[in-house]
């Protein structure tokens, strides 16, 4: 099996146990994930913690042996040809892991894209326009551990980026930033996307998947639950939400409410005679089914608002036991 | 090969930017080593009575300790340096290339050992041309002797860093093989039987040693070492050593990645 051409990343049935030890049994942290990233593309790939993201990625980097399924970097199958889908990739690890403290910037470029087998020549041409775009070049003498933490992951981004690998692995890269830095980072991603290569990129910041997503992978409990174009699953989600502002001649508790009563609707203030509702629903006809109970029992409605979805509500709803998004 | 060559050099490169960029520490360790040597020169001078053998005594004693340390260069510091990177974070970083995972440990053990070992044969030979200890410097019995031996001793350094990929602290270890090799190269082995010298014969650390003080305190020549009872079991205990060792840090490796393990500390 050959993977398609346009594809820089494709996971099929990925599995995971780590194996029983003295200390804990087995852990099947990986229940046969397939995924598959395009070239010019960014994934998000979210899940809570232990969900399997960081095994997920780390199998894919190389790190981790896989109980099952394959790998593919671009073309290369990963456990046929490791070095072939090793010089594909460039990775770029959660926290301090990914420079040498000691060495200063110029150095780390040249020892990290030596170890990922560059042509040296052509990343010394292009370090000095590289450092300028990621704004290290007056810092390109500091050693490492003198940077700032945005300039520490700026310079491990920036030495992804001169690699030219077709894969860019992207664990956390905004973790701890400003949100100037961080912005100025999801800048880089989205270009280095707009150049052509597939990016995946974990993280725990719902809005920074968000906005440089173009696809977003939810994985939970080993499993990947969804995997769809960023708008659309929030678009799936726009419909549940609704804030509904009632008012009743008396200010007491309206009997419709507690018909609609159902695990979706609940009260969550009350003031001045007017009550303001939260439903939550499946349901596309829930809301009309509301809205006649209301009018049965006499009571104005002041407002119904829908709300604007984002990723971290699409996220609890799909990780907090419903299992999916809705058909 | 290009992978592993691309890799060498960036690892040689940082050895010799680490080495300028801390000068105090590049000067201690050259007073540390001078120290040594002077001391064991200086002490041989003052215990063994005149007449006995003196110049040989020395240049044995200082070939076993020179084994000895370039043990410590090689295979300690194959160990140390895995154990680290995986303290400070940047194994799994290292591990991400087309070398591969024991294309990476050799060329730590490569870059690591061969900084050393400049920095020791340069206080060695003022040394000896302080302390007057005559050696015959045969150059093709001492490459082929010193290469073979350096070939044992980089399995080693791999079976070791494969052990620290999987038991992270194995410092005590270390230290017993360490030694046990501290015993192997002082003591005259010879006195217990030809029997024990058989078998030390194929071990390639006991056996450079024996046949680098043939050829640089006896005088031995080329001719001597390759003698086929000579350079058979030095290269072929080189090889078995480097292949057992390429072998056991490929399956530990395997074991570390199976458990999730590189990298964690």
């Amino acid at each position: 099996m050959n993977a398609a051409p346009e594809l820089g990343l494709s996971v099929v049935g990925l599995t995971k146990t780590y194996p029983k030890t003295f200390r804990r049994p087995a852990v099947e942290a990986v229940k046969g994930i397939d995924l598959e990233v395009r070239r010019g593309e960014v994934v998000g790939l979210l899940g809570p913690n232990g969900a399997g993201k960081t095994t997920a990625i780390k199998a894919v980097c190389g790190l981790l042996r896989p109980n099952a399924g394959r790998i593919f970097i671009g073309r290369h199958d990963l456990a046929k040809h490791p070095r072939r889908a090793l010089a594909s990739m460039a990775v770029v690890l959660e926290g301090d892991r990914n420079l040498r403290f000691r060495l200063n910037v110029k150095e780390n470029i040249t020892f990290f894209t030596r170890l990922a087998g560059c042509d040296g020549g052509r990343v010394r041409r292009e370090t000095p326009a590289a450092l300028e775009r990621f704004g290290l070049a007056e810092k390109a003498k500091d050693q490492a551990r003198n940077l700032s933490k945005g300039q520490k992951q700026k310079l491990s981004v920036c030495i992804a980026y001169l690699t030219k690998a077709a894969l860019v692995l992207l664990d956390e890269p905004t973790l701890g930033l400003d949100v100037q830095a961080s912005h100025e980072l999801q800048a880089i991603i989205g270009e280095m996307a707009a150049e052509g290569r597939a990016v995946l990129l974990t993280t725990h910041e719902m809005a920074v998947a968000q906005r440089v997503s173009d696809r977003i992978a939810i994985v939970n409990e080993g499993r990947l639950v969804t995997c769809q174009p960023t708008a659309e699953l929030l678009e799936l989600f726009r419909h549940r939400q609704y804030t509904i502002r009632i008012r009743t001649a008396d200010g007491a508790r309206p009997e419709a409410a507690g018909a609609a009563a159902d695990g979706d609707f609940r009260l969550v203030g009350r003031e001045d005679g007017v009550a303001t509702y939260e439903l939550n629903t499946t349901d596309k006809d829930r809301l009309y089914e509301v809205m006649d109970l209301f009018r049965d029992d006499s009571c104005e409605v002041l407002e119904v608002a829908r709300h604007q979805p984002d990723l971290e509500k699409v996220f609890l709803s799909i990780v907090g036991g419903q299992g999916g998004p809705p058909a | 090969m290009r992978y592993l060559l691309k890799i060498l050099r960036a690892h040689f490169t940082v050895e010799f930017i680490m080495l300028f960029r801390y000068p105090l520490d590049l000067a201690s360790m050259y007073v540390v080593i001078t120290l040594v040597l002077a001391g064991i020169f200086l002490g041989i001078n003052a215990f063994v009575p005149a007449g006995q053998l003196m110049g040989a005594t020395k240049a044995a004693i200082f070939i076993g300790y020179f084994f000895w340390t370039f043990w410590l260069l090689t295979v300690q510091s194959a160990a140390w340096e895995i154990t680290m990177a995986a303290n400070q974070g940047y194994l799994e970083r290292e591990f991400l290339t087309p070398a591969g995972h024991s294309g990476t440990v050799v060329a730590k053990i490569l870059s690591n050992s061969v900084s050393g070992l400049g920095h020791y044969l340069i206080i060695a030979t003022v040394c000896i041309l302080l302390f007057r200890v005559k050696l015959a410097l045969d150059v093709p019995s001492i490459l082929l002797v010193f290469l073979c031996c350096y070939a044992f001793l980089v399995g080693v350094g791999l079976a070791f860093a494969g052990l620290a990929l999987v038991f992270k602290r194995i410092g005590s270890v270390i230290s017993i093989f360490q030694m046990v090799l501290m015993v192997l190269s002082f003591a005259a082995l010879g006195k217990f039987g030809p029997a024990a010298e058989e078998v030390m014969r194929w071990f390639p650390y006991t056996h450079a040693i024996r046949l680098l003080r043939a050829v640089l305190v006896d005088g031995r020549t080329f001719a001597y070492v390759l003698e086929p009872a000579n350079v058979g079991p030095l290269v072929a205990g080189a090889a078995f050593f480097f292949l057992a060792g390429l072998v056991v840090f490929t399956r530990l490796d395997r074991v570390a990645m199976d458990r999730g393990l590189i990298g964690q500390f």
